[in-house]
């Protein structure tokens, strides 16, 4: 029975129609957007068009004399900007026109005036090439051998010899943060609509009295776990394409994370999500079941809880996944399913921690599924008033 | 009338235990005892009606029956394979919720599928049932269509289908007839009909008093979750001394009082204008009371009928909220 109901959750969401059209936006968004990236780095695209006016009086100075010979300069050395020498009035007329997009000019010497609409995001660049020609002509003034003021200022190398076991590396954590908060506000907005949509829709009391509240909430957590699992795969599948099809346009592949080519990691991995995953569904489940009205009850903001949980495990990657609080939270039933992941890929841990950290969840979802089963089962036949936590944690306890 | 609790004390009946036996269950929410004491049985292939207004306690009698909610006190049983049974298999039980609905964005057939398996059906067994009472409704055609593309008749039929598919022993309808226009109060009653013919036993409860009238076997009269009568509508015909109405129309309707007191029926009321609707026991000779009334004024029109179950009602109610009056009264409450 549980099975006919998880079938029946799955199949009220599951749409393979909507799940290809996914994979084909993903891809298509990738395709386009990696090629519009590849178009604005090219040479030809985003040309800045720079006038320059080198009045008599700068011949001589440094700066001035260095515009002069930006202007003259092949614009391929110059990119992405091109400077062409301009008399004042000219550059004034072209700026007006928008021929260029600015005007140099050196009014006082040493100083670069930049005339341009709004705040160009090219005045870094522009400060640079412009130092970099000016620098030179400096220091000849000065008659400085620019060789030695090269080797003065060189950076002393650092060489690094790593010690001990090379480490696993955090290059796949981020994606597996992004998928796990993602696959976590997926499913408990899904039950959070289902469970307070049944209310709704007034089909409770048809089901209540077919099947048991206990198989009900199973088959329901069963068929939202697998139609979260069914739609973060259509996204790895799009996101697979979508490397695909970056390397067929010529770009760098980027290396899969350990998490995925490393099986004992995947499939400790696995574990945690897949039992963290019902955990927070099964706690969720009872939640969403003593809502009364979804758009004026504050319980629907709980749908944070999940996600702060998890990413409260992802914490160790902005500090020693191994310090002492990440130890603990990866013990903890709620925090360990991203925690103890975190701590695999970064950090130092022994087998059997990972072990207990497992028998932990395991028994923790054990006795939450009882426990939320009775919740559930007072919590959906009711309307109306919403019981307190004092009363849901005393039908809890009900034996 | 014997109660059926009395009657378990008195004397046993002989033969198979009834199909569905309550004895003095009792269901109290916060502060408010929604049932109490209340006794009955349901005979296997009978219509049983719980009647009652609203807040009467008849939904949630109908909840303990199918085992959502469980009575405080008291118990109900079951022998729907002729041992008596604590809790009732839910496979073979039919079940109309009060609250009725069904997933708006799910195909039909699919709907009376899953509900079909949650009553015990395979899959299989269930989409064949469910085509079949489709096609018995004239709803092949939009078995594939979303439920709420149906108009709200054929929902009605899909929600009927959906409580009958499994063939269940005992069909529980909860108000079927609520939020209805009558021509889909009329299909309830001849859906209804369709089971008993099948040998269902039906147990429903309802405030609708004509259409359980001309449904239901044997009525229980419930009022703020007591029964007040129960029985056939002719046993609580008898146990209110009701008798049959006369409607008189006259050329010119006489006095209220005068008609009463020179007829001696047991109640006259106005009807429309020019109507009087006299209530006589049963048995008693229309030709009395018609010789009687032509002293009085010009008599163009005479119909009889039956003291309506409406009527009975609220004379019951009447009648055990004076009883209990002078029950407290005789308790020394003021």
């Amino acid at each position: 029975m549980t099975i006919e109901i998880a079938r029946w959750e799955f199949m009220r969401f599951f749409k393979p129609r909507d799940l290809v059209v996914t994979v084909i936006v993903l891809v298509a968004s990738f395709s386009i957007g990696s090629l519009a990236f590849q178009w604005l780095a090219s040479p030809d695209a985003g040309v800045v068009g720079i006038a320059v006016v080198t009045p008599s009086g700068t011949v001589g100075e440094p700066v001035g004399e260095a515009l002069g010979a930006l202007a003259a300069a092949d614009e391929a050395v110059t990119a992405p900007f091109r400077f062409d020498a301009m008399t004042a009035s000219d550059a004034v007329v072209a700026l007006a026109a928008g021929e260029v997009d600015a005007v140099l000019r050196v009014e006082v010497p040493g100083v670069v005036e930049v005339r341009a609409s709004g705040e160009p995001p090219w005045l870094g660049a522009l400060s640079e090439i412009v130092t970099a020609v000016t620098v030179p002509l400096r220091l000849d003034r000065l008659g400085v051998e620019p060789r030695a003021v090269s080797e003065a200022l060189a950076p002393v190398p650092l060489r690094f010899v790593p010690e001990g076991p090379a480490p696993r590396g955090g290059g796949g954590v981020t994606i597996m943060l992004v998928i796990m908060l993602f696959a976590i506000f997926t499913g408990t907005g899904l039950l959070f609509t289902v469970i307070t949509g049944e209310k709704a829709l007034r089909v409770t009391e048809l089901v209540v009295s077919s099947v048991s509240p206990q198989t009900w909430i199973d088959g329901k957590i069963l068929g939202t776990s697998a139609y979260v699992i069914v739609y973060l795969l259509t996204y790895t599948i799009g996101l697979l394409l979508s490397i695909g099809a970056l390397g067929l346009l010529g770009r760098e592949l980027p290396t899969l994370p350990p998490v995925v080519t490393d099986p004992v990691l995947f499939s400790v991995t696995l574990a945690f999500t897949v039992l963290g995953f019902g955990l927070w569904f099964t706690l969720f489940a009872a939640i969403a079941a003593t809502v009364s009205d979804p758009t004026t009850s504050a319980r629907g903001s709980f749908i944070m809880l999940p996600g702060a949980a998890i990413a409260i495990g992802f914490l160790g990657l902005l500090g020693d996944a191994d310090a002492l609080f990440f130890r603990i939270v990866s013990f903890v039933p709620l925090t360990s399913p991203s925690a103890m992941p975190v701590r695999l890929l970064i950090g130092t841990v022994a087998w059997w921690e990972v072990a207990i950290a497992l028998l932990v969840l395991a028994a923790s979802l054990v006795a939450v599924r009882r426990a939320a089963g009775r919740v559930f089962a007072l919590g959906i036949l009711m309307t109306g008033k919403e019981p307190t936590a004092a009363e849901m944690v005393r039908w809890a306890r009900r034996v | 009338m014997v109660r059926p609790d009395e009657r378990a004390v008195v004397a046993v009946p002989p033969g198979p235990p009834p199909l569905v036996r309550v004895r003095r269950v009792v269901k109290r929410f916060t502060g408010v005892t929604a049932v109490d004491e209340v006794s009955f049985d349901v005979h296997r292939g009978e219509a049983f009606a719980l009647l009652g207004p609203n807040g009467a306690g008849k939904s949630t009698l109908v909840r303990m029956l199918c085992g959502i909610l469980l009575p405080d006190e008291g118990r109900i049983t079951y022998a729907i394979d002729g041992e008596e049974r604590p809790r009732v298999d839910p496979r073979r039980i039919g079940y109309l919720p009060e609250d009725r609905g069904l997933y708006p964005d799910a195909p039909v057939l699919r709907t009376i599928t899953y509900l079909g398996t949650l009553r015990g059906l395979t899959r299989d067994d269930a989409a064949a049932r469910g085509e079949r009472w489709l096609a018995r409704f004239g709803l092949s055609d939009r078995a594939d269509s979303r439920i709420d593309s149906l108009s709200k008749g054929n929902q009605q039929k899909v929600q009927f289908i959906a409580t009958v598919v499994h063939d269940p022993a005992v069909a529980i309808l909860d108000e079927p007839f609520s939020g209805f226009d009558p021509v889909n109060q009329d299909l309830v009653v001849q859906l209804i009909r369709e089971l008993r013919t099948e040998g269902m036993t039906v147990i429903l409860s309802a405030h609708h008093m004509d259409l359980v009238e001309v449904t239901a076997d044997r009525i229980l009269l419930l009022h703020q979750g007591r029964e007040i009568l129960e029985g056939t509508l002719g046993q609580i015909r008898a146990a209110t001394s009701a008798g049959r109405n006369v409607r008189v129309t006259f050329d010119v309707a006489p006095d209220l009082a005068a008609a009463r007191a020179a007829t001696g029926a047991i109640a006259v009321e106005p009807g429309a204008p020019g109507v009087l609707v006299f209530e006589i026991a049963t048995g008693e000779a229309v030709g009395a009371l018609l010789r009687a009334l032509t002293e009085l004024a010009t008599v163009t029109d005479v119909t009889t009928a039956e003291v309506s179950l409406r009527d009975l009602y609220l004379r019951a109610v009447d009648d055990a909220g004076e009883r209990e009056e002078s029950a407290m009264a005789g308790a020394g409450h003021p």
